[in-house]
C-alpha cells in the first residue's frame, strides 16, 4: 500500500487529521517531527515559503520518500464569484510569487471540483479581484521542494475555502471547524491514494538490490563492472521471471585479484545470461 | 497498456498556452471537449517539459496540452526515417506523442511527457513546407514530407482533422509528396476526401503477436487490414510498411504466415510499395525508455551501436533483410521494396 504525507502549514489543520488517525508523534530529528501511524504521515511545514523549504525539504532528505504520495490539504482564501466558503477543491494549476507555474499531475478520478491556486507572501484582505481561483501561503513552495523527491502525478494538494480574500482567518477555533466538517472528504481521498496504483513497484526488490550491492564489495567490482552486474540482474528478472537467490553463493567469494574478480564476474554473467 | 478504471479518461484536461485558444483549430478542439478542465499556461513547455513527469504513469490518462508552433517548422530527415529512395526527405510535427503505446517506439524515449501538443497554427506549417518547396536540395525530384513522424496523425483525426488539412494543402501544390504513417483503424475519418496522387497512406502491419506483446493500444490487424482495403478501393496509394520486424523466436514462421495473409487480403498490386526494417533507436532514448517502463524484454536484447543507434547485431539484420526481400518479392516488384540499411 502506497504511504501518504499529509503535509499542512498549520498545527490546527493537522489536528483533526491526527485525530482521526489516531497518529502518533514521532521526532526526526531534535527541530523536526511528525506524526505517523502505518502508511499515513503527517508533517506541518509552518506557513510561508521559508518555513516550508526549511522543514519538508529537511524531511524529505532524511525519510525514505519514495513509494509516497504527498497530499498537502489546508485552508485557503477563495475567489468571492467562483468558490464557496467551506468548500473543497483539489489545485490544478500553482502559481508562485514570482509568477512561475507549477503543475500537478491530475491523473485519477477524485470526484473533486478543480481551481487554480495562487500562492502569495501576504493574506489577501482586499477581496482579491486579481485572484481568479484561490490563494494561499505556501503550495508553491511545497511543489518546488517535493519535486526534487516525489514525481508530479504523486503531489495532490486539496484547499478548503476559509474566506473570499477579504479577511485574515487563521485561528484554532476557525479553522478546526473547516476541517473537520471535510473529514470525510479528506478520507475518501486518501483511501483513493492508498489503493491507486500511482507508486510504481520497482523492479527489483530491497533484498535484490541488496544482493546485488553487496556482491559488488564483495567481490571488489568496478563500477563499470557494478552497472553491467545489475543489468543483467534486470534482465534476468524481466527475461526468466528470475529468482536471483542463488546468486548469493557468490557472497562469500574470495577475490585476491583482479583475474580471479573478473573470472567470478564473468560466471555470474554467463549464469545470468544463459 | 490502458486497464486502470480509476484513472481519468484521456484529455481530462487541456493545457493552452496562452494565445493558443484564440486560433480556430483550438476552438474546434476546446468546442470537442466541453467538459474537460482548461488550464492556461504561459508557454506549452511549462506543461510538457516539466521535471518529474511519469511517462507511463501518464500514459493512464493523456492531457492535451494546445500550443503555437515556433520555427522551425521542417526538419531534415534521419538516418533511422526511410526515405524510400528519395533525396528531398523532411519532416513536420504537427503534433507531439501519440495515442498509441508502442514499446519498441522513439517516442518512448525521446519526450519528457506522455501527454501530446497539438500546434494549432497550421497556416505557418503550410506556409514553411511552400518555402521547404521551393528550396529543396533536388529540383528534379519531389519533397517528400513526413507529417505522421513523432506521432501517429491518422489516429488523431476525429479530434484534429490535420490529415484532411494536409491531403487538401498537398493537393493543391506541385512536386510534393505527403507521407501519413498510421497503424490506425480510422480510414473513415478522410473516406469522403479526394484521393490525392501527392499523398502516400502508408500503414504498419505486424504479426497479431507483436501487436498483443509490444503495440500497446492499436486496433488489431484484422481492423489495420481492413482500413488498408478501403483505402485502396477508393484510389489511394498505399505504402505498406514492415517496421520494425520484431525477431522474437520463431519469427520467421511468425512473419511468413503474416506477409502470406496480408498479400491474401490485400491486392498486391494496387499497393504502391513496401518498406521494412528492424528495431532501432537512438542510445539516450533506449536508456530512457527502458528506466520508464523496465519490464519490456526489448531492453534486455542484444544489440549492436552504431553512430548513436542501438539496433540488433548486424549479422540478424541481414538476415531480416533477406528474408524479408524474398518473402515480399513474391508479392511485389524489387523496386517497391525499400529495406532499411542501418
Amino acid at each position: 500500500m502506497n504511504h501518504i504525507l499529509i503535509t499542512t502549514a498549520l498545527k490546527a489543520e493537522a489536528q483533526p487529521i491526527i485525530k482521526k488517525y489516531q497518529l502518533e508523534k514521532k521526532q526526526l530529528s531534535k527541530k523536526i517531527f511528525f506524526f505517523q501511524k502505518g502508511e499515513i504521515i503527517c508533517l506541518t511545514t509552518g506557513v510561508g515559503e521559508k518555513n516550508v523549504h526549511n522543514r519538508l525539504g529537511t524531511f524529505l532528505k532524511e525519510s525514505n520518500s519514495s513509494n509516497s504520495i504527498l497530499l498537502n490539504i489546508g485552508i485557503a482564501g477563495g475567489n468571492k464569484e467562483h468558490t464557496d466558503i467551506g468548500s473543497i477543491y483539489m489545485v490544478n494549476k500553482i502559481t508562485g510569487n514570482n509568477g512561475k507555474v507549477w503543475l500537478p499531475d491530475i491523473l485519477l478520478k477524485t470526484g473533486l471540483s478543480e481551481m487554480p491556486l495562487t500562492t502569495v507572501s501576504k493574506g489577501i484582505t482586499d477581496g482579491g479581484q486579481n485572484y481568479d481561483g484561490l490563494v494561499d501561503m505556501e503550495a508553491a513552495a511545497i511543489f518546488e521542494t517535493a519535486v526534487r523527491f516525489i514525481p508530479v502525478h504523486c503531489m495532490m494538494f486539496i484547499k478548503i475555502v476559509s474566506d473570499h480574500m477579504d479577511v485574515v482567518l487563521d485561528s484554532t477555533e476557525q479553522v478546526i471547524p473547516l476541517l473537520t466538517k471535510q473529514l470525510p472528504e479528506i478520507g475518501r481521498i486518501v483511501e483513493i491514494l492508498k489503493n491507486s496504483n500511482l507508486v510504481k513497484e520497482p523492479l527489483l526488490s530491497n533484498a535484490d538490490k541488496n544482493l546485488v550491492n553487496k556482491l559488488s564489495t564483495s567481490l571488489k567490482l568496478t563500477t563499470t563492472q557494478s552497472h553491467q552486474l545489475r543489468d543483467k540482474v534486470e534482465g534476468y528478472v524481466v527475461l526468466k521471471s528470475g529468482d536471483i537467490s542463488f546468486l548469493s553463493l557468490y557472497n562469500d567469494s574470495v577475490v585476491n585479484s583482479k583475474q580471479e574478480r573478473t573470472k567470478i564476474f564473468h560466471e555470474i554473467c554467463s549464469r545470468l545470461s544463459a | 497498456m490502458k486497464s486502470a478504471p480509476d484513472y481519468l479518461p484521456d484529455f481530462s484536461h487541456i493545457y493552452i498556452e496562452n494565445g493558443a485558444e484564440e486560433y480556430p483549430l483550438a476552438q474546434d478542439v476546446l468546442k470537442h471537449f466541453p467538459k474537460t478542465e482548461h488550464i492556461f499556461v504561459p508557454d506549452y513547455k511549462t506543461a510538457f517539459n516539466r521535471s518529474g513527469q511519469d511517462f507511463s504513469q501518464q500514459k493512464k490518462s493523456m492531457k492535451l496540452i494546445l500550443a503555437v508552433k515556433k520555427p522551425p517548422f521542417i526538419y531534415a530527415s534521419t538516418d533511422i526515417l526511410q526515405d524510400a529512395g528519395f533525396e528531398n526527405f523532411v519532416y513536420t510535427t504537427p503534433l507531439l506523442n501519440c495515442l498509441y503505446n508502442c514499446q519498441y517506439c522513439f517516442l518512448q524515449g525521446l519526450y519528457p511527457s506522455a501527454n501530446l501538443v497539438a500546434f494549432v497554427n497550421e497556416e505557418d506549417f503550410f506556409n514553411e513546407a511552400k518555402a521547404a518547396l521551393k528550396k529543396r536540395s533536388n529540383m528534379s525530384q519531389p519533397l517528400v514530407l513526413s507529417i505522421s513522424y513523432n506521432t501517429d496523425l491518422l489516429a488523431f483525426e476525429n479530434i484534429i482533422p490535420y490529415c484532411r488539412s494536409w491531403i487538401n494543402f498537398a493537393a493543391k501544390e506541385k512536386d510534393i509528396l505527403i507521407e501519413i504513417r498510421t497503424k490506425s483503424a480510422l480510414f473513415n475519418a478522410i473516406n469522403d476526401v479526394e484521393p490525392s496522387n501527392n499523398v502516400l497512406l502508408g500503414w504498419t502491419l505486424s504479426p497479431q503477436q507483436v501487436i498483443d506483446k509490444y503495440e500497446w493500444d492499436t486496433p488489431p490487424l484484422s481492423r489495420r487490414l481492413q482500413a488498408v482495403s478501403q483505402a485502396l478501393a477508393r484510389g489511394w496509394q498505399v505504402r505498406l510498411c514492415f517496421d520494425p520486424v520484431m525477431t522474437n523466436p520463431d519469427w520467421q514462421d511468425i512473419y511468413s504466415h503474416f506477409l502470406d495473409d496480408v498479400f491474401n487480403t490485400l491486392p498486391a498490386d494496387k499497393v504502391y510499395d513496401a518498406v521494412a526494417g528492424v528495431f532501432r533507436m537512438n542510445k539516450d532514448f533506449f536508456q530512457r525508455a527502458r528506466k520508464r517502463e523496465p519490464r519490456i524484454d526489448i531492453y534486455y536484447q542484444q544489440y549492436e551501436l552504431e553512430n548513436g543507434v542501438l539496433s540488433i547485431p548486424h549479422a540478424r539484420r541481414e538476415e531480416v533483410r533477406a528474408f524479408m526481400s524474398q518473402k515480399l518479392t513474391h508479392y511485389l516488384a524489387k523496386d517497391q521494396i525499400d529495406i532499411w540499411k542501418g
